[in-house]
């Protein structure tokens, strides 16, 4: 909730920074260069973050600091008003996608082609000479492609012309909720339960070798996690009043993670409420699980915002959107009741745990709200007419 | 022009623009940094403090209406944290980068003086005000409830 904001004095050719940053050499670096003094000259005062989630990445606001106490010849503080922030952001890219499956005689997936498109982050920062697979906001790695035998995978840069950002889990949280959506639609199409054709995809718990520079991929942590947030949740078991689950994953950061949401539908309110979601993660050594805890209902939270509340709009080039009115985001009123995470023990080499609850928590609410209406969700937000019975 | 009120239980007089929100006269007048701007459109809640005992949003609060008012803000709630909401929010470790937990700090404390043992719907009216982008919101919640019982524990001692 920190508003953008750096304190920077620039004084005989030196500049001292108050910058909360992601990435303070970053920060160094880019002030150096736009002051044009060497980097040794940069004194930066880490202060605390309220709050980054991948736009404290980008150093514009230190830099915009620098240049008005160069300019000003005293030291400045610069604060961003939220107006600022929400429509002069570096935004997260819009994306489309497009599946195709095919599934054999006994309902088993055996062909799924992808195409994406979606502004690239890597060419918006380095330019259109970047590699293809750079460009790119997928991975050929991306589930399901290592358990199928036939495996299609396309993307296409887009224009946009919006400057792009690092929005928490970057492509993944768009990814994946396209990922586990259209699988769900596959599971559903051969008339299986998602979560047993989940665990039939990925087959039985096994090293797989995914060639060279590629490593190879444990699918029994994968089945674990999936199986815990299964046994937590209770999948299976009747929910009262209309309520129904739906599984999303997410793989990434080094962590496994598998998200249940227990949802209930108003289909002619157009209204959704997320009751309960079940969050299991294999992140290997958790050595602080009551931080990693915290983080899994962070991500879950965040996570929800891209699901239910949160869309910028542009017309005529401008961002319509500017304050909390307009842009929302989750409040209280909105968040679960409870988020229950459980952490699969584990003496593995530590994963990360900022970004990987994000991914799976807006397909598992969309895969819910499917399960508990016939309503297939392919967009986000989740709107009202997305669930009106038509 | 002056402007008189109590503030955390003293006598301040400021001498500014009548139209200057309380909230940039706690921090930029005053140095009470700990009431936070985060929207300047009362639609977030970091600025919250209380006036006269009611949560209210500093962002957009004149300071020529507070004249001869109590104003309380997170400084003046305890000297060392013993406040029992503070306490619950400790035990229950709900900060994450803390930003926000001052106004959510404010906007529990004048709930539970209305609702001593608040529904989770109370808290829902309450605290929906109150936006936290970390999603603390499962914790805020727990420790609200443990407040609650810590305060009604305290009556029932003292009575």
């Amino acid at each position: 909730m920190e508003p953008m904001n750096c304190t920077a004095h620039f004084h005989d050719g030196e500049c001292e920074l108050w910058v909360p940053t992601q990435v303070p050499g970053a920060a160094a670096e880019s002030v150096a260069k736009a002051l044009g003094i060497p980097r040794e000259k940069i004194k930066l005062h880490i202060t605390f973050i309220g709050g980054g989630f991948g736009r404290r990445l980008i150093q514009d606001y230190a830099v915009e600091a620098a240049l008005l106490s160069r300019d000003a010849g005293a030291p400045v503080q610069v604060v961003w008003t939220r107006e600022d922030d929400i429509c002069h952001d570096f935004y997260r890219p819009a994306a489309h996608h497009v599946f195709r499956a095919g599934l054999d005689a006994r309902g088993n997936l055996i062909a799924w082609s992808h195409r994406a498109s979606s502004p690239s982050i890597e060419t918006f920062y380095n330019g259109t000479g970047v590699s293809p697979q750079a460009a790119a906001q997928v991975d050929s790695l991306d589930f399901p492609a290592p358990f199928i035998p036939n495996f299609r995978l396309e993307f296409a840069v887009a224009e946009s012309g919006m400057p792009l950002g690092y929005w928490r889990s970057v492509d993944s949280s768009g990814n994946q909720f396209a990922l586990s959506s259209f699988f769900d639609e596959a599971a559903h199409a051969a008339g299986r339960d998602p979560m047993e054709f989940l665990l039939s995809t990925l087959g039985p718990a096994r090293k797989m070798d995914l060639g060279p520079n590629r490593g190879t991929l444990d699918v029994a942590r994968r089945r674990r996690v999936i199986g815990l947030a299964a046994e937590k949740s209770g999948w299976g078991k009747p929910l009262p009043g209309g309520a129904a689950r739906g599984i999303g994953i997410g793989f990434g950061w080094g962590s496994f993670v598998a998200q249940v949401a227990e949802v209930s539908c108003n289909t002619s309110k157009g209204t959704i409420c997320v009751n309960r979601v079940v969050c299991a993660i294999d992140c290997g050594l958790a050595i602080n699980p009551l931080g990693v805890e915290a983080q899994m209902q962070s991500a879950v939270n965040f996570g929800l915002a891209q699901a239910l509340k949160s869309e910028i709009t542009v017309s005529n080039g401008r961002v319509q959107q500017s304050n909390f009115h307009d842009y929302e985001v989750v409040r209280l009123s909105d968040a679960p009741a409870r988020i229950d995470v459980h952490i699969v023990p584990s003496t593995d080499l530590p994963g990360g745990c900022g970004e990987p609850g994000v991914p799976p928590i807006a397909p598992a609410v969309g895969n819910a709200i499917f399960a508990a209406t016939g309503k297939r969700i392919r967009r986000l937000p989740i709107r009202a007419p997305d669930l009106s019975s038509a | 022009m002056a402007t008189s009120f109590t503030l955390n239980g003293k006598s301040q007089t400021v001498d500014v623009s009548p139209d200057m929100p309380l909230l940039w006269v706690l921090r930029d007048t005053l140095n009470m940094t700990g009431t936070k701007f985060g929207c300047g459109m009362a639609l977030c809640g970091a600025c919250t403090v209380h006036i006269s005992g009611e949560a209210t949003r500093s962002c957009i609060t004149a300071i020529s209406s507070v004249a001869g008012k109590k104003i309380t803000t997170i400084e003046g709630l305890s000297a060392d944290g013993s406040h029992p909401v503070q306490q619950a929010w400790m035990e229950e470790d709900v900060p994450q980068c803390g930003y926000c937990q001052s106004g959510q700090i404010m906007s529990a404390v004048a709930l539970l003086s209305k609702k001593p043992n608040p529904t989770d719907t109370d808290i829902d009216d309450a605290m929906s005000g109150n936006i936290c982008r970390c999603g603390t919101y499962q914790r805020i919640r727990k420790a609200i409830h443990r407040a609650a019982s810590m305060q009604a524990g305290k009556a029932k001692s003292a009575a």
